[in-house]
């Protein structure tokens, strides 16, 4: 009976949190279907997938795919530096933790607009590729997120567990592949998930450094939100930008379910 | 299964300390014998463990396995396990592949190594606890598994690294017993960093560590009835120390005269005089090598030890007093007057030039002789 009391707690408990997540998109997602919604109509008053077509003829498609790249490379990229970066801090491997998490929140609390035009300066000078110039600052941009999150799951790890793996005959690649990425798995996807959305959902350093010519998903919202009369694109566009937030989330939820079930095994 | 671990001269001084951590230290374990290595806090037991194991490095010096050099030979390579002071079990693989875990390092398909490691379940008696996760143990089913897994790896050299000291009194106990099974069935070379010497005296050997050196490498006994000096005395416990003023042929102290060889005249030094060689009898009985009140009492299980401070003599310090070991059973006889007697044959005297001990053994059985005790200079 306390079960289910407790169960019913927790699922009032949730509405709230449910209702302050989908108020907010409720809208763009009529608008997305909406052929006509006027004022002060509570729901549209035709629907339709116009929205969906423009956002198609726009480049939404290949929007999105530049975006997934982008995130994914900025993931693959800032999670590792993440992931030794927070070795070192977690486990007090440096003498200067302090000095060096300042450096990894300078990206952050520097506005970004200021970082990303002086580094512009800097990319033009060294004759990076666009693109390329993109992932490395979005990747700077993320670290700060993947270094914490894997700081404090290395600080709530015993450093001794690769020790003890190495003194049972492990050499430190095993280690690496059946002991460290394992145990720290849930962080490393949340560091990854975290990275991928800050490089998916970038406007200011696409923009910036990117020089216009990297369509990305946001930058296709914008310039599609900058018009009017055009809120079944945009809401669409917007719609379309969410997919890969809970593409995010439901793979963090499998992996904790997968964690659960304990289907883990030691590599060959 | 087992090897011949030596120390020859290893020193090692951690990055920014300005002492070595380990000095000079020489150390032998036979095959398949236990060495017990007890010091203080600090005393560089557990880095002598992580330099055998490879986990450090020493600045001088060498480490063996039978004939064969260890230096450049990576941990892994070693053929030598550690266990922890924690347990250490994997958290995300459940207790049977914890155990399995070396062969599958080893190159071994997953279904024979956990078909091995059932095996070392069985030893450790946790083989119905196989498919259960870390987190579902016990402090001391942890520790089992914990032996198991290290036992598994097949070392010739099983370090042990305080293993047992998390653990409550009985579980230590259990682990004790089942760790003597293990040698048996096994035989690893076996080193022991332990603060308990109940655990030392499971040893073949023990170990003093001070300071990075080794101040007594000797069997328990030994150990007891001959501290090397007066810090291992400190470090066993159970010892009085007396102050022992030069005579001829010998040392007064509180308990009257101690022979010992060549006195040195004007340095005073320490007589030790371990508390079961000690006896409270009565005040006037002439066998009395001194009397005096008893001023406290401490217990340590069934084992009682009376303090008793000496009536000054013209050779003792201002406090001087003397531990006594009461037989099981008898109360301590706090605020009465007693009279001590020592019973023994053995004396040790250090040799103040040479800087270094030279022992002689005095037989005096009789009236007013000192056991157990132990003439050095002052520290």
């Amino acid at each position: 009976m306390s079960t289910r009391r407790a169960a019913l707690g927790q699922a009032l408990a949730a509405v709230p949190l449910v209702v302050w997540f989908a108020l907010p998109l409720a809208p763009i997602v009529l608008w997305a279907v909406a052929a006509q919604w006027a004022w002060p109509a509570v729901l549209p008053q035709r629907w339709g997938l116009t929205g969906w077509r423009e956002a198609g003829a726009a480049g939404l498609p290949s929007a999105m795919a530049r975006s997934t790249l982008l995130g994914l490379a900025v993931a693959c990229l800032a999670t590792p530096l993440g992931a030794m970066a927070g070795r070192a801090l977690g486990w007090r491997l440096t003498r200067h933790s302090g000095a060096a998490s300042l450096v990894l929140l300078a990206p952050i609390a520097i506005p970004p607009f200021a970082v990303a035009t002086g580094l512009d300066t800097l990319v033009l000078r060294a004759r990076l590729p666009g693109s390329l110039a993109v992932v490395l600052v979005l990747s700077v941009f993320a670290l700060p997120y993947t270094t914490y999150i894997l700081r404090a799951a290395h600080t709530a790890t015993d450093p001794d567990l690769e020790l003890q793996a190495r003194m049972l005959g492990a050499a430190p690649r095993y280690v690496l592949r059946s002991i460290t990425i394992p145990v720290l798995r849930p962080a490393l996807v949340t560091a990854a998930a975290m990275a991928f959305l800050v490089g998916w959902s970038d406007y200011v350093v696409t923009l910036v450094l990117g020089g216009g010519r990297l369509v990305t998903a946001p930058m296709l919202l914008a310039s599609s939100a900058s018009g009017t009369g055009n809120e079944p694109l945009v809401a669409a566009i917007s719609v379309a930008s969410i997919l890969p937030l809970l593409a995010v989330v439901a793979g963090g939820v499998l992996v904790r379910r997968g964690r659960r079930a304990g289907r883990r095994e030691v590599p060959a | 299964m087992s090897g011949d671990l030596r120390l020859e001269s290893v020193g090692f001084r951690y990055p920014h300390r300005d002492r070595d951590a380990l000095d000079a230290v020489t150390l032998g374990v036979a095959p398949a014998h236990l060495l017990a290595v007890v010091g203080p806090s600090g005393s560089g037991k557990s880095t002598l463990l992580r330099v055998v194991a490879g986990l450090l490095r020493p600045d001088r010096g060498e480490v063996r396995l039978g004939d064969r050099s260890l230096l450049e030979v990576a941990p892994e390579r070693r053929g030598i396990s550690m266990m922890f002071q924690k347990p250490l079990l994997f958290p995300h693989l459940d207790v049977l592949d914890n155990v399995a875990f070396a062969d599958r390092a080893a190159g071994l398909p997953r279904a024979r190594a956990r078909a091995a490691a059932r095996g070392y379940l069985d030893v450790v008696h946790l083989a119905d606890l196989a498919r259960s996760r870390p987190r579902e143990l016990s402090g001391g089913q942890e520790q089992r598994v914990a032996l198991a897994r290290a036992l598994a790896a097949r070392p010739q050299v099983l370090l042990l690294d305080e293993p047992f000291s998390a653990l409550d009194p009985e579980l230590r106990a259990t682990m004790h017993a089942l760790l003597d099974e293990v040698r048996a069935a096994f035989a690893p070379t076996t080193v022991m960093v332990t603060h308990d010497l109940a655990e030392a005296a499971m040893a073949d050997t023990v170990a003093v560590l001070d300071e990075g050196r080794v101040v007594q490498h000797a069997d328990i006994d030994t150990l007891y009835r001959r501290p090397a000096s007066i810090t291992v005395a400190r470090l066993l416990g159970g010892f009085s120390e007396l102050v022992g003023t030069p005579v001829e042929g010998g040392y007064d102290c509180s308990l009257g005269f101690v022979p010992a060889p060549s006195p040195r005249v004007g340095e005073p030094a320490v007589v030790l005089v371990r508390q079961e060689l000690a006896e409270v009898i009565d005040e006037h009985d002439p066998h009395a090598a001194a009397s005096g009140l008893v001023v406290g009492s401490t217990r340590a299980g069934t084992r009682q030890v009376a303090k008793v401070e000496l009536d000054p003599t013209p050779h003792s310090g201002p406090t001087a007093s003397v531990l006594v070991e009461l037989p099981p059973g008898v109360p301590a006889p706090v605020g009465r007057r007693v009279g001590v007697r020592v019973t023994g044959t053995l004396v040790h005297v250090p040799s103040l030039s040479a800087g270094r001990e030279a022992r002689a053994d005095v037989d005096r059985s009789g009236e007013g002789a000192v056991d157990g005790a132990l003439v050095r200079d002052r520290q």
